[in-house]
């Protein structure tokens, strides 16, 4: 599906009168299968872009488009939009609440008013992707370690079968294989589903999002101020640092080598491609020997 | 979805009620609730007005913020006053099918509006000009002689202040699981009461559980700083009567003394 921001602003007023300008003159659109980044510092506005991308949160200005119709139209079907734009909140483990593993999952087929055996079979497919073993199935959800419940939480909604998934922040508070394990599952599914599933991958962690996606959002203060293919961001290098992000270790590794006088070519920002031009650096000047 | 809620908010402006000390705006609040329910007499509520709009003035709150207080209760307002107004014996005034408007209804249902939306104004502007951190020291300060008689003051004021300071935590945790679960398309708006509850499932179970969570890390958080409260713990901002506070009592008197005599009004008129 293709879903399309108009000129998106979104004010967030509180009680006490006092009202901030929490998202403004947001324009992008989403095409199928797309495995998307997007990173800024905290109070950025990230999460609630992604609420508005579900309807969650209606946008004060602009238009959402969900295949051409507007979501807020008079006789849109919300609810059925939120099937189809999957939407994993930070810390989705705080959200389960029913007896077993499976319950969990099926909440979401069910209320899609699938029958039991199919939303079981659903169910049991999701958990099946995020690595979740068959014997959990029938154990209380709240006796899972902390990755393991949130690979539960996340298979909650992959077993709606959505084609536009958005994971906040999915690997906060993980260890470091936790986090690898998450990442690693998040890239596989998006190649299974070939084309037919977009990813929104949230995160602050340059390293994560380098790795894996096509595309890169950058948010700045309520603002969309880059929106490209990772290579032309990172090469924003004091841009991002003024927003308080930060490129990959390997680019600023590479840019000091070419600032030695060593002639590499410093568009590289995973450690592959890094390896992949020191290699070629070391080759040449090998060959010229 | 719930963050309209204004109940016991603190509005942070500067100003001569803010600084007050808790305890004399406890005191106040106390005075003036038990004052608008000992008052018989219509003329003894002009030195409450009084006290009331001065008081609203030197907050720096707009009337219009208070003012939002007051609709949660105007359901509760309306029916006090309709019962008031028809079911008082006395002289009738009106009356149209079975319904009759008696002098001495009309007399209490105004006395009793006046006295609500008095005492909703009177408190709330105590919770608005005073952080929670502050009216649980006061309360405290103000228990304290308690303790002789073994009430665990010290361990209610922190159950207090915990409690009030986590309000907006749960109340943002609900917002945010209710999100998530709508997103898994989930309902919490049609259906009958029953059907209604049952959906309330999904979000009451992960926020107990949030709760207990948090619960725990406190206790853990508290145990590592070295908390064991009890005797012999000082605070770090004590609470001292300044000559503001002097003032504000002498006013207070002044209040009484206003309430007595015009409570008598007839013996000098």
């Amino acid at each position: 599906m293709e879903l399309e921001l108009e000129h998106i602003g979104y004010r967030y007023g509180d009680a006490l009168a006092s009202e901030m300008q929490a998202l403004s003159d947001i324009s992008l659109k989403i095409t199928g299968g797309e495995f998307i980044g997007v990173i800024g510092h905290t109070g950025s506005g990230k999460s609630t872009l992604m609420q508005i991308m579900n309807a969650l949160e209606r946008p004060g200005e602009g238009r959402v488009l969900a295949d051409g119709e507007d979501v807020w139209g008079e006789h849109y079907d919300r609810r059925s939009l939120r099937s189809r734009v999957g939407l994993v909140f930070q810390y989705p483990e705080h959200q389960l609440f029913e007896t077993t593993v499976i319950g969990d999952v099926m909440f979401g087929p069910l209320n899609q008013g699938l029958s039991e055996k199919e939303a079981r079979a659903r169910a049991e497919h999701a958990l099946a992707l995020t690595g979740i073993d068959e014997k959990w199935y029938e154990q209380s959800p709240f006796e899972l370690s902390g990755g393991q419940k949130r690979r539960t939480a996340i298979a909650g909604v992959l077993a709606m079968e959505p084609e536009i998934l958005i994971l906040d922040e999915p690997t906060a508070g993980l260890d470091p294989a936790g986090r690898g394990e998450i990442l690693r599952q998040i890239s596989s599914l998006h190649r299974e589903y070939a084309g037919r599933l977009s990813i929104l991958l949230v995160s602050h962690s340059m390293e994560d999002v380098a790795q894996y996606v096509g595309r890169i959002l950058v948010m700045d203060h309520g603002r969309l101020v880059l929106d490209d293919i990772p290579q032309r961001v990172f090469a924003h290098v004091e841009e991002l640092e003024s927003m308080g992000l930060a490129a990959p270790a390997v680019t600023y590794l590479l840019r000091d080598l070419r600032a030695a006088g060593i002639e590499v070519d410093d568009q590289a920002y995973t450690v592959e491609q890094a390896m992949q031009a020191i290699l070629d650096v070391w080759r040449k000047r090998s060959g010229d020997d | 979805m719930i963050r309209d809620i204004t109940i016991g908010q603190y509005y942070p402006v500067k100003s001569v009620i803010h600084e007050l000390d808790p305890r004399v705006k406890i005191i106040g609040t106390l005075l003036f609730a038990v004052s608008l329910f000992l008052l018989k007499n219509a003329w003894s509520f002009l030195p409450a007005a009084i006290l009331l709009v001065c008081c609203i003035r030197l907050s720096h709150i707009p009337v219009r913020f208070i003012a939002r207080g007051m609709k949660p209760i105007v359901l509760l307002l309306l029916i006090t006053a309709a019962f008031n107004l028809f079911l008082t014996p006395g002289n009738i005034l009106v009356q149209f099918w079975i319904f009759k408007i008696t002098e001495e209804g009309l007399r209490v249902t105004i006395l009793t509006v006046v006295r609500l939306c008095f005492l909703v104004f009177g408190t709330s502007l105590m919770t608005f000009t005073t952080t929670p951190n502050r009216l649980t020291d006061g309360i405290e300060s103000l228990l304290s002689p308690l303790q002789r008689f073994h009430v665990p003051v010290q361990e209610l004021a922190l159950v207090m202040s915990i409690a009030l300071r986590f309000i907006p935590i749960l109340l943002e945790e609900t917002d945010k699981i209710m999100k998530a679960q709508i997103a898994r398309g989930a309902d919490f708006e049609s259906g009958n009461l029953l059907r209604r509850m049952k959906n309330m499932i999904p979000l009451l179970v992960p926020l107990f559980v949030s709760a207990f969570r948090r619960a725990d890390d406190l206790a853990m958080a508290m145990e590592a700083r070295g908390y064991h409260g009890g005797a012999g713990r000082t605070k770090m901002k004590p609470l001292r009567y300044s000559r503001r506070d002097a003032e504000a009592f002498a006013i207070l008197a002044l209040y009484v003394v206003s309430l007595v005599l015009s409570h008598n009004i007839h013996n000098f008129i």
